[in-house]
């Protein structure tokens, strides 16, 4: 348990983190979370995230190849916050998809996608 | 549906009950599988359909040995709670160290909502229990395809289900049966036009039953019924048995 747990709250210590959710492609079911619950409930917002993903895993325009590169990462940018949907890749078989909420005050989009990347990294055991 | 809707009911309200009364030990819904409780939670659930949290392991990677048996939980929970069959609680101590703790609630709106996605996907649910059979012809100058569909397309081999597919190929059986109806739904894998259009109310039958016929064409049976009768033909073959006799 220490291993996701642990992952996720070093999440949250990325400047302007809100919340963090670890959800299962498949099924949308949120695996783990922490963070604030305030403003939405997890398990729609996990459904909610988990159509955004599929929609642009499934869409050939958001493809920068013709033979169709993979998606490292969604990012939704709203005028009060950043949404980071990080898909973990090979290493957990695309199974799982990390929803991080950055503050857009508190937070820098750049520095919360460098820490992120390295702490999905870690959790899939690169 | 509503014949399933009910049998699911009981084993979602013995689970209900049981949490009530914050029991402890193993629920076995029939031959399909069980919940472990303690304290009235479900701490680890089992389905013949579903892969266990070991198959899920290869695949899933990582550090945790918590996600997979997370995950198989609920994928277990979602044909456990669809069985037809009786369930028999027998109190005990609780088998395994409980890493976690589901309600009884969460595990049936899970499964609503698990439903909810398939229906969306492809309305039939013939395609969950079926041999998966890819069509010969794909009819569109383009196709997409996640990875888990391509996956299922390479090694259909017509005899595999789904959930068998899926747990051969390291991945929750529920995701199998959401790539297949996805699968169906772009009309890349055949699926049951010409079988009994009311399968029956278990999530999916018995493996006997779910096995397709040797040659691997399953809706290549004899015809249901016969050919509807012939009048003239009949009327001459009596007009020629009357002249024999």
């Amino acid at each position: 348990m220490a291993g996701i747990d642990d992952c996720l709250a070093r999440m949250m210590t990325i400047p302007g983190a809100q919340r963090v959710t670890l959800i299962d492609c498949a099924s949308g079911l949120a695996v783990a979370s922490a963070g604030r619950e305030d403003l939405v409930d997890r398990h729609e917002d996990a459904a909610g995230a988990t159509d955004v993903v599929r929609a642009v895993l499934a869409s050939p325009a958001l493809s920068a190849t013709a033979a169709g590169d993979d998606v490292e990462e969604i990012i939704v940018c709203g005028t009060a916050g950043y949404h980071l949907l990080a898909l973990t890749g090979a290493d957990l078989d695309g199974h799982l998809f990390v929803h991080l909420l950055v503050d857009r005050d508190k937070g820098n989009l750049a520095l919360a996608r460098l820490r992120l990347q390295g702490l999905v990294d870690e959790m899939a055991g690169r | 549906m509503a014949g399933e809707a009910s049998a699911g009911d009981r084993v979602a309200r013995t689970l209900g009950t049981l949490e009530r009364d914050r029991a402890t030990g193993v629920l076995r819904v029939g031959g399909d599988g069980a919940f472990h409780l303690d304290r009235g939670a479900v701490t680890h659930a089992e389905s013949r359909h579903a892969p266990g949290p070991g198959d899920l392991t290869g695949a899933l990677g990582g550090p945790d040995p918590e996600l997979p048996a997370l995950l198989a939980l609920f994928d277990a929970a979602y044909f456990l709670l669809g069985s037809g069959a009786e369930p028999v609680f027998a109190g005990g101590p609780a088998a395994r160290r409980p890493a976690r703790r589901i309600t009884a609630a969460t595990l049936v709106h899970e499964r609503r909502r698990r439903r909810t996605l398939l229906d969306a996907a492809w309305p039939d649910d013939g395609t969950d229990t079926a041999p998966v059979v890819p069509v010969r012809r794909v009819r569109r100058q383009r196709v997409i395809l996640t990875g888990l569909q391509a996956e299922i397309l390479l090694n259909a081999d017509g005899r595999r289900t789904p959930a068998e597919l899926a747990r051969d190929l390291g991945r929750t059986a529920f995701a199998g049966l959401l790539a297949v109806r996805g699968l169906a739904a772009a009309a890349l894998v055949r699926t049951a036009a010409g079988r009994d259009p009311s399968p029956p109310p278990q999530t999916a039958p018995p493996p006997e039953t779910a096995a397709p016929p040797e040659d691997g064409l399953p809706e290549d049976g004899p015809p249901a019924e016969w050919a509807p009768a012939d009048h003239d033909l009949l009327a001459r073959l009596r007009a020629a048995l009357v002249e024999l006799g």
